[in-house]
């Protein structure tokens, strides 16, 4: 059984590449354009990793990600962070550390590097 | 007897007896010869050995004065480790001692480093006159033992300054002013004072300086190291082992004078100490077998002399020649007994006759005597003659005295001529009969006023047999009066020898002194005690012979009024005034000296401040800038040089009695009448006593000045005169117009500044501020001078830490801090700078408020600008990279090579400009100071060796040599690794791109201790003269058309000039066109000092 990305951000375009890219690598993959839809689709169907866009339109990835590992039903599903802001460069590891998330990846992104990135997490 | 036989025995006695002695003395001149060869060698040994040990020691006490000077601060356990190895290596070392010159301040900092070596009750104490030792007393300086090794056998002296006591301050003063070894003389060591030390000091001077003059000597006088000897201890250390050889040895400093010279006595025989005669001459006399080594060293001159001990002579037994001369007596005496034998009877008859002639002889002699006596009696009938029998009674007085004392016949004579009942007392006129001996008495004749007389009282038979007295009284009243006027002069000069004010003392011909006043004590401090029997040079300066009266015999004596230097107990050089004359006996021999003296120091001080204050005094006069004039109420009487030169007068006597009207112009500035108004000024001086005032002046060749007068009024024989002081104030007139001009444009300056100053005191206070910072503060100059500027900027009680103000006091540096206060609503950039006084103090502060709250704005504006763009254009970026990637992999379907062409171009411009936007996004970071360093001490040449590895392909691709030429010697340096390898990349990049033949080298070297340079080289295109100041700035490419390639953001060079900048380095360029560039970027070397 192949294993399931829930894609999240609010930019239709690269939701679009991404979600192509991991198809074509054999994942299943769902998406969300906003904080409050990516909420919404945990609660339907359980994702084995999300990547999660920081800069979302109504609720910003940090906090998206601070309600997910607050839900006992959710709080096992690794997170991977994605963003165009440099600002998390500066202390990766702090954020990471933080927020109880296992990666980091800016955009714009080399391929190898995102499919790197999930496949070391769930394989 | 036959006289021909007898002069036969004497020739026999004489012939065998010359004989004898010759035989023993040759043999015995052999004897001798032998022993003295034998003496020599044995006294040689003794004399090295001696010598060997004493130099040994004093090598250690040289070597250990090395190790002073070349690390002058040695700490005790130093100071211990060094001296161990020697005394392990000579257990005979009684002591090794460090004597530090300490100051009465610095006592208290040798106390605490003694409590930190071990020893908290580490105290100065020294010596009294009995020996023991106490507490030191109060004075400037001491040298008390500080270190002393072995220190438990020596810990008595720890602590101790001796420096009190004569012979050894006498041993430290030459040394110190010598620079050379001193040795005491011979003194009781403490720890057993029946054994005999010396101490040799070695001075100690402070490090690198002038030690020219015995002064400078004395003066950078650090310390002593001394070294202790017990010569008893070191020479049996080290004459261990040596044969006896009935050998006395001396040992005497030669350089010291009196009872410490000395040093060492060691018997063969007896090991008493009894020292001989010192001089050469001396010893010579005295003694037959002698040998003399002089040991010198610094200022002393130790004098080694050995001497047979009756043991040796006793190893030289003279029996051969002693044999042959007794065998010769023998033979003698054999030969003239048989011949006595012979002669004998003959000496006998001789001898009776002899016998007989004697006793006649004696009887004729007796008669003769008798006969003198009563010529004698006769002779002095003059003086008084009487003749009692033994039962008292006169029998005869002479004429004279009859008329005196009336008829004698019949009388007793203790009746006659005492009036008493029964014979006197004192009579010893039984005692003359019953021994019939001559005896004189002195007697007192009480009729007669009690005049003395001496009684010759003979006696003598007369021609009955009977026993008589011949008494004769000479009359003594002379001689006695004599006597008592003789024991009375004795009193006197004894009393005056108290009285006296000045000092006295008197010498024999040694110059030991034999009494000595309280007055001398008094001056000297030496009691009488002290100095009796010592010579008087304990207390003179060396030399005093050649002054001295007492001393030399050239010098014609009575000297009178001599003026000399002593040296009181304390050490004290004070000057006296000496009479010194000769002392002689009754016949006119020389027997000593007598000497008084006063001291003269404070008198001699008192004159030559009087004439120094008289010749300053006449100086000050004389070079006075200012124009000194003394005026009674006909004018001017004197004046001074500068007076004529002002004026323009050539002699005094030209201006005398001129009035002060004529040296003015007929007006004063203010209007008034120059006579007039001068008079009034005298007047109003000569009722106050001083008047002061501005004056015009006039030369005698008209020109006019300004003068400041201050006239003084002062007795001047008898009469009230007064002294003008005239000083030409033309030039302060000047100089205070313009200070007062650069006053005005000054403060309009200062208060037409932009910024806000405030000018600060060093306590905080506010001294000044212009009217911006009142402006700014809203506030009144009134209401900000005065004030503390803590209270007024911050509104705190107490100086804030972090203020560049309180950084600039202790940096000494300008300052800058830019701050938000709240409390204003604004940004403002603080910059504070030091004032300095000629001294280096800083005494006031500079501060400076600017409003850069726009600027400020601004800056946040770009830089949320800037993040926002970049964000803005990452997101569109993405997604363009990924579809023309998803493309041109084939993932969304096969693409044709033309396609695929076209998609390259794409992405590759799609990378450009994600690299663009990366840059700008890490120079806003760099510029805003958003990126953290991670600073680490790094070896710049590795740096560079990695960076020339990763691009060594691309250089090689181009066709390019590739130089690396690493300097030696380069230290690591504090740095961000990742950053300056960017840097490097970056300039070796351009360097690739810009070069199109030929080299690119890159060279790192130390430049002047202080900093580290690298240079990255290239024999490129070169850069226009006018292009270089551009080329570090942001956005600006300044490379021809044709080299403007893909991938540059022309943000390289400077995003790597900010790098260097953080790191404290610079960067620059040099440039030729068509030649070449060289970018070279520098770092300091920050000191690491070794703590």
């Amino acid at each position: 059984m192949s294993k399931k990305v829930l894609v999240v951000d609010d930019e239709p375009s690269v939701v679009k590449v991404v979600v192509f890219r991991l198809k074509k690598a054999g994942y299943e993959v769902v998406s969300a354009g906003d904080g409050e839809s990516a909420l919404k689709a945990l609660e339907v169907n359980k994702p084995d990793l999300i990547l999660l866009d920081i800069a979302l339109p109504d609720i910003d990835g940090y906090e998206v990600c601070t309600r997910i590992k607050a839900d006992e039903t959710t709080k096992s599903i690794p997170i991977i962070f994605f963003s165009a802001s440099t600002a998390m460069v500066m202390d990766k590891n702090a954020v990471l550390n933080k927020y109880g998330v296992q990666g980091y990846l800016s955009k714009p992104f080399e391929t190898e590097e995102l499919l790197q990135s999930i496949s070391n997490i769930i394989g | 007897m036959s006289r021909g036989r007898q002069y036969f025995a004497v020739v026999v006695l004489f012939v065998g007896v010359a004989i004898s002695s010759a035989l023993f003395f040759i043999l015995r001149a052999q004897e001798d010869k032998a022993e003295s060869l034998d003496f020599n060698f044995r006294a040689n040994t003794r004399i090295s050995d001696i010598q060997d040990a004493i130099e040994d020691n004093l090598d250690i006490l040289r070597a250990l004065g090395s190790f002073y000077f070349s690390s002058q601060e040695v700490e005790r356990e130093e100071f211990r480790t060094f001296t161990k190895g020697f005394i392990d290596l000579h257990p005979d070392i009684e002591a090794l001692i460090w004597m530090p010159r300490v100051l009465d301040s610095e006592i208290k900092n040798y106390q605490e480093i003694a409590a930190k070596d071990g020893y908290p009750d580490f105290k100065i104490k020294e010596r009294n006159s009995s020996g023991s030792i106490i507490d030191a007393t109060s004075r400037s300086e001491y040298f008390p033992v500080y270190y002393v090794e072995p220190f438990e056998e020596n810990k008595i002296i720890f602590g101790v300054d001796f420096s009190n006591d004569v012979a050894h301050f006498r041993a430290m003063e030459k040394a110190a002013s010598s620079g050379d070894l001193s040795a005491t003389g011979g003194i009781k060591l403490i720890r057993d004072s029946s054994k005999l030390g010396c101490k040799v000091f070695f001075p100690v001077y402070r490090k690198d300086a002038s030690l020219v003059t015995p002064e400078e000597r004395l003066n950078n006088l650090f310390g002593f190291l001394a070294i202790l000897f017990d010569f008893e201890d070191m020479l049996s250390y080290k004459l261990q082992g040596r044969p006896r050889i009935s050998i006395d040895t001396y040992l005497y400093d030669e350089s010291i004078f009196g009872e410490e010279y000395l040093l060492y006595y060691h018997s063969a025989r007896t090991r008493t100490v009894k020292p001989l005669p010192v001089s050469e001459n001396d010893t010579k006399a005295a003694a037959g077998l002698f040998l003399i080594q002089d040991l010198r060293f610094g200022n002393n001159t130790w004098r080694m002399l050995c001497r047979p001990a009756p043991k040796f002579f006793k190893e030289h037994k003279r029996l051969y020649s002693w044999s042959v001369f007794i065998i010769g007596l023998i033979l003698t005496g054999t030969l003239l007994y048989n011949l006595f034998l012979i002669l004998n009877r003959a000496a006998r008859v001789e001898a009776l006759v002899k016998e007989r002639t004697t006793e006649l002889n004696k009887a004729s002699l007796e008669l003769g005597r008798i006969n003198k006596r009563l010529e004698f009696i006769l002779g002095a009938t003059k003086t008084g003659i009487d003749i009692i029998d033994s039962d008292y009674n006169m029998v005869y007085i002479d004429p004279e005295w009859q008329k005196v004392y009336g008829e004698y016949k019949g009388r007793k004579c203790y009746e006659y001529f005492m009036g008493a009942k029964e014979k006197c007392a004192s009579c010893n006129l039984e005692k003359v009969f019953s021994t019939k001996q001559l005896m004189v008495s002195e007697e007192v004749l009480m009729k007669e006023n009690n005049r003395p007389v001496q009684v010759i009282s003979m006696p003598f038979q007369n021609e009955e047999g009977n026993w008589l007295v011949a008494e004769v009284n000479v009359d003594i009243t002379e001689r006695k009066k004599i006597e008592s006027d003789l024991k009375n002069s004795k009193d006197y000069i004894e009393l005056l020898f108290k009285l006296i004010p000045s000092a006295i003392f008197t010498v024999d011909t040694n110059r030991r002194v034999k009494a000595w006043n309280k007055k001398a004590f008094e001056i000297t401090g030496y009691t009488a005690d002290e100095v009796v029997g010592k010579e008087c040079r304990i207390f003179a300066e060396f030399p005093c012979k050649d002054k001295c009266g007492l001393y030399s015999d050239d010098v014609i004596k009575p000297v009178v009024a001599k003026e000399c230097t002593i040296r009181t107990k304390d050490g004290r050089l004070r000057t006296i005034e000496k009479n010194v004359d000769v002392l002689k006996d009754e016949k006119g021999n020389v027997v000593g000296g007598i000497e008084s003296f006063e001291d003269i120091t404070e008198r001699k001080n008192i004159e030559e401040d009087l004439k120094e204050s008289e010749s300053k005094f006449r100086m000050i006069y004389e070079s006075s800038y200012d124009a000194i004039m003394l005026l009674n109420e006909k004018g001017f009487f004197d004046c001074n040089k500068r007076t004529l030169e002002l004026f323009g007068f050539n002699t005094v006597e030209e201006f005398r009695e001129i009035q002060p009207s004529d040296v003015s112009p007929q007006v004063q500035p203010d209007g008034r009448d120059s006579y007039t108004s001068s008079m009034e000024h005298i007047q109003a001086a000569f009722q106050k006593g001083t008047e002061h005032f501005e004056w015009m002046h006039s030369r005698k060749d008209g020109t006019n000045f300004v003068a400041d007068v201050l006239l003084s009024a002062f007795q001047y024989r008898g009469k009230t005169v007064l002294q003008a002081v005239v000083r030409d104030i033309t030039e302060r007139k000047k100089a205070e117009k313009i200070i007062a001009d650069a006053s005005r444009e000054w403060s309009l300056t200062f208060d037409s500044m932009a910024d806000g100053v405030s000018i600060h005191g060093s306590n905080y206070e506010i001294l000044n501020v212009n009217s911006t910072l009142c402006k700014l503060l809203g506030k009144t100059k009134e209401e900000l001078i005065g004030k503390k500027c803590y209270q007024i900027f911050h509104g705190k009680n107490n100086p804030l830490n972090d203020c560049p103000l309180e950084k600039s006091k202790t940096t000494r540096q300008k300052e800058y801090a830019e701050v938000f206060e709240p409390t204003l609503d604004k940004w403002l950039a603080v910059s504070v700078s030091p004032i300095f006084d000629e001294n280096g103090n800083i005494i006031r502060l500079v501060h400076l408020l600017r409003d850069i709250t726009e600027r400020k704005r601004i800056e946040k504006a770009k830089d949320e600008f800037v993040s926002m763009v970049s964000h803005e254009l990452r997101t569109p970026l993405t997604a363009i990279n990924e579809s023309i990637k998803i493309v041109l992999d084939g993932s969304a379907g096969s693409v044709n090579e033309e396609q695929k062409d076209f998609l390259d171009t794409a992405k590759n411009n799609v990378e450009r400009l994600a690299r663009l936007i990366n840059s700008v996004l890490d120079f806003q970071r760099l510029q805003s100071g958003r990126v953290e360093f991670k600073i680490e001490e790094t070896d710049i040449n590795l740096v560079v060796k990695d960076v020339a590895s990763s691009m060594l392909p691309l250089v090689k691709n181009k066709g390019l040599e590739f130089n690396i030429n690493l300097g030696d010697n380069i230290p690591k340096v504090k740095m961000d690794r990742d950053k300056i390898t960017e840097v490097l990349t970056n300039l070796v990049n351009n360097a690739i791109k810009f070069t199109d033949k030929g080299s690119i080298s890159i060279v790192t070297e130390r430049k002047h201790d202080n900093a580290i340079s690298v240079c990255v080289r290239d024999t490129g295109i070169g850069i226009k003269k006018e292009d270089l100041d551009k080329l570090f700035t942001s956005f600006s490419q300044v490379a021809p058309r044709e080299y403007k390639k893909t991938g540059s953001s022309g943000l390289g060079l400077a995003i790597s000039k900010e790098i260097i900048l953080k790191h404290g380095g610079k960067i620059w360029v040099e440039s030729e066109l068509g030649r070449g560039s060289a970018f070279i970027f520098v770092f300091p070397i920050v000191e690491r000092r070794i703590a």
